[in-house]
């Protein structure tokens, strides 16, 4: 069987995020998936089992908090999650109402650290789908 | 047997099949499919096609086309269970859907394709092996789509044409993909700037220290600009920097202190009427040797404010070995720009509070002058307040607050006659009503300074008791703000451990006696309790400091 990385799922209305992060990501040897919306990302995640999920938080259709919770429950093992929300601003644990976030970052964001985040949870012995 | 680049393969009437199978199919299939040179497609139950496991050739003139794309994503509801038998994807090129031998009852399994680019494979075994490993039925499938007439000469010439022109459209899009790569590395690098900006911007308060905002923003700017050192060097004579005068708040800088100080020193002397940011190819040859160690280059961005230079923002050796580029430049300029507002805001703040404080200590001041019996009361009371205040657990600036009311808490005693103050025997009961206003008089002297609005209750309730025996209002407990209980505990300690008019000072252990007996009528007892366990050597310290003075 060949060990073929599994993809990162990249998931913003805005397309400047999108490109930004699959260059980065690409440059860092990660394969990437875009989606403009939660429901295009649901149909990725479930199709390609991302290791990593970096989403906006406000998106059309199906908002970040909404499709993170569909890929807890839906998914098994669920991907990592890393959300992109607002105006620099974190969303509190009452926010997340019991939402396993791996990171936040606050727009605008660092590519670097982001890159270097999603780095970090795949090398993580426990990263979820890692190992798969 | 590898394919070969398209022409080759059009020019002789390239027969070409390529399989659409639903994901996970058989591997037989992929394998036979691959053993034959032929991409392949996957079929999502939505109907969803994607290329999977292409041959070269195929990728770059085909696949790549934005077209290609677009018509397979157009025309994908076709490729469901009701679609039609055959279905033109674009002028030659069409798609044969495969029957099932036996069809699923399940609406949602995948169905089956085959993408037809020539005539040979499809009458040939070869399709008939991918039939059979898909379990599909072949002849049914060959003689429903009426599979000759889709490979006449004309439909040879306009798989030839269709085939071109895609070929084209994916050269176009290669070029397009590839200034939109460039573009978007060059938007992540002003995201990165962005953010460095951002953030430094909201660490530019000045609640935080500003040696630790100067190493954050060189630690910040050394990752974000991919420089291997960074370092800013600030002006030694400037009364209001003093606190970090000359210091240097460096990042991994290849060089000690005193020589970035004599560098900077040489590069502000050199550029003393033009105050550009200065990139340095060589500068062993213009700084001297002392700059040999800045091997891949030098920067230098001076922070000007009204044409005076406050320091020398460096950086130096990217890390990708380039040499140091105007967009270097620019990034450090715009961290100079956000670097010298702060110091300009460090700046003014100095002065504002210098001004405040000297008003302060004028105050008190003019209290010390009135009654000399108590000289240096006012700093006594608000350093034991201070000691007390974080001993009590107040935060820092809480505790900076208290010292401020303090040393201002007597200042009412500018309105009682001298005659009153210093009078060495009992007042009347007259004398001691105007000695009981101070507190109020303290306060509406200080009423009209905004600055000092919170130190007012520390002002007002000095004199207030926990059981609600004091004046001027006779508040009890926790009625009392915090402020007036704090001073009111550290002006009857050093009442009573200095000599008055009327009396000499009590002995140290005497004082500290009273203290534990007044816990719970006089004063509030937890701050007792903080007080009795308070070290004392600070407050003898400046109490002989100010006989020494007074002598």
């Amino acid at each position: 069987m060949t060990t073929r990385p599994a993809p990162i799922l990249i998931c913003d209305d805005e397309a400047h995020i999108r490109h930004v992060l699959t260059v980065k990501l690409a440059e860092a040897g990660h394969p990437t998936l875009c989606a403009a919306d939660g429901e295009e990302g649901w149909a990725l995640a479930e199709a390609y089992r991302p290791a990593v999920v970096v989403t906006d938080v406000k998106m059309p259709r199906l908002d970040g908090l909404a499709l993170a919770r569909r890929l807890r429950d839906r998914l098994d093992p669920a991907p990592a999650l890393v959300l992109l929300t607002g105006q620099g601003a974190t969303l509190t644990a009452d926010a997340l109402d019991g939402l396993t976030v791996a990171a936040q970052f606050g727009k605008p964001f660092s590519p670097r650290e982001l890159v270097r985040c999603v780095r970090d949870l795949i090398a993580a012995p426990s990263a979820p789908g890692g190992a798969a | 047997m590898r394919p070969r680049p398209h022409r080759r393969a059009i020019g002789s009437r390239g027969r070409r099949v390529i399989g659409v199978a639903p994901p996970g199919h058989t591997n037989r299939l992929a394998q036979r499919l691959e053993a034959l040179g032929l991409p392949r497609l996957s079929v999502t139950p939505r109907g969803e096609a994607r290329v999977i496991g292409v041959c070269s050739w195929f990728e770059r003139t085909v696949v790549a086309a934005p077209r290609f794309t677009r018509a397979l994503g157009g025309r994908r509801h076709e490729f469901g269970p009701d679609g039609p038998d055959r279905i033109e994807l674009l002028p030659g090129v069409s798609v044969l859907p495969l029957r099932e031998k036996n069809p699923s009852a399940d609406p949602d399994a995948a169905r089956q394709a085959v993408l037809l680019l020539g005539p040979e494979l499809l009458n040939g075994e070869a399709l008939r092996g991918i039939c059979d490993d898909a379990e599909l039925d072949h002849a049914a499938t060959v003689a429903r789509a009426d599979v000759a007439r889709l490979f006449d000469d004309a439909a040879a010439d306009r798989l030839a044409m269709t085939v071109r022109w895609l070929a084209e459209d994916a050269e176009r899009e290669a070029v397009r993909v590839s200034e939109l790569t460039s573009l978007s590395h060059e938007l992540a690098t002003n995201y990165e700037e962005l953010s460095l900006l951002y953030k430094l911007s909201c660490n530019m308060t000045l609640d935080q220290s500003p040696a630790a905002f100067f190493a954050d923003s060189c630690a910040e700017l050394q990752a974000v600009g991919g420089l291997g050192w960074v370092a800013l060097q600030l002006v030694e004579d400037e009364p209001r920097l003093q606190q970090m005068a000359g210091r240097n708040f460096t990042s991994e800088a290849p060089h000690d202190t005193a020589t970035l100080r004599r560098l900077g020193v040489r590069l502000i002397e050199r550029h003393h009427d033009d105050h550009e940011p200065r990139i340095d190819d060589d500068p062993a040859a213009t700084l001297g040797p002392d700059a040999a160690a800045l091997r891949g280059g030098l920067l230098a961005i001076p922070l000007v404010r009204d044409r005076r230079v406050l320091g020398v923002l460096f950086g130096g050796d990217r890390t990708d070995g380039r040499p140091i580029d105007s967009v270097d430049a620019k990034l450090c300029a715009s961290l100079g720009n956000s670097l010298t507002i702060f110091l300009e805001n460090l700046m003014l703040f100095e002065d504002a509070r210098g001004l405040f404080l000297g008003t302060l200590h004028a105050l008190t001041a003019a209290i010390d002058a009135k009654d000399h019996y108590t000289h240096g009361h006012s700093e006594r009371v608000a350093l034991v307040s201070m000691l007390l205040a974080r001993a009590a657990g107040f935060d820092e600036q809480q505790t900076q607050r208290v010292y401020l009311a303090g040393l201002v808490h007597d200042v009412g005693k500018i309105g009682v006659p001298e005659a009153v103050l210093c009078k060495p025997g009992r007042l009347t009961e007259a004398e001691y009503d105007q000695v009981k206003r101070h507190p109020a008089v303290g306060a509406n002297i200080l009423r009209d300074i905004r600055q000092m609005d919170d130190l007012i209750p520390g002002v007002r309730y000095h004199h207030e008791r926990w059981d609600g025996r004091g004046y001027p209002e006779g508040r009890a407990g926790e009625d009392i703000p915090i402020f007036g209980r704090v001073i009111a505990m550290a002006d009857a300690f050093d009442a009573m451990s200095s000599d008055r008019t009327y009396r000499k000072r009590m002995a140290p252990d005497a004082v500290l006696d009273e203290v534990r007996a007044g816990a719970g009528t006089q004063f509030d007892p937890e701050l007792a309790a903080r007080f009795l366990e308070l070290d004392f050597t600070p407050y003898h310290e400046m109490f002989r400091r100010q006989r020494g003075d007074a002598a």
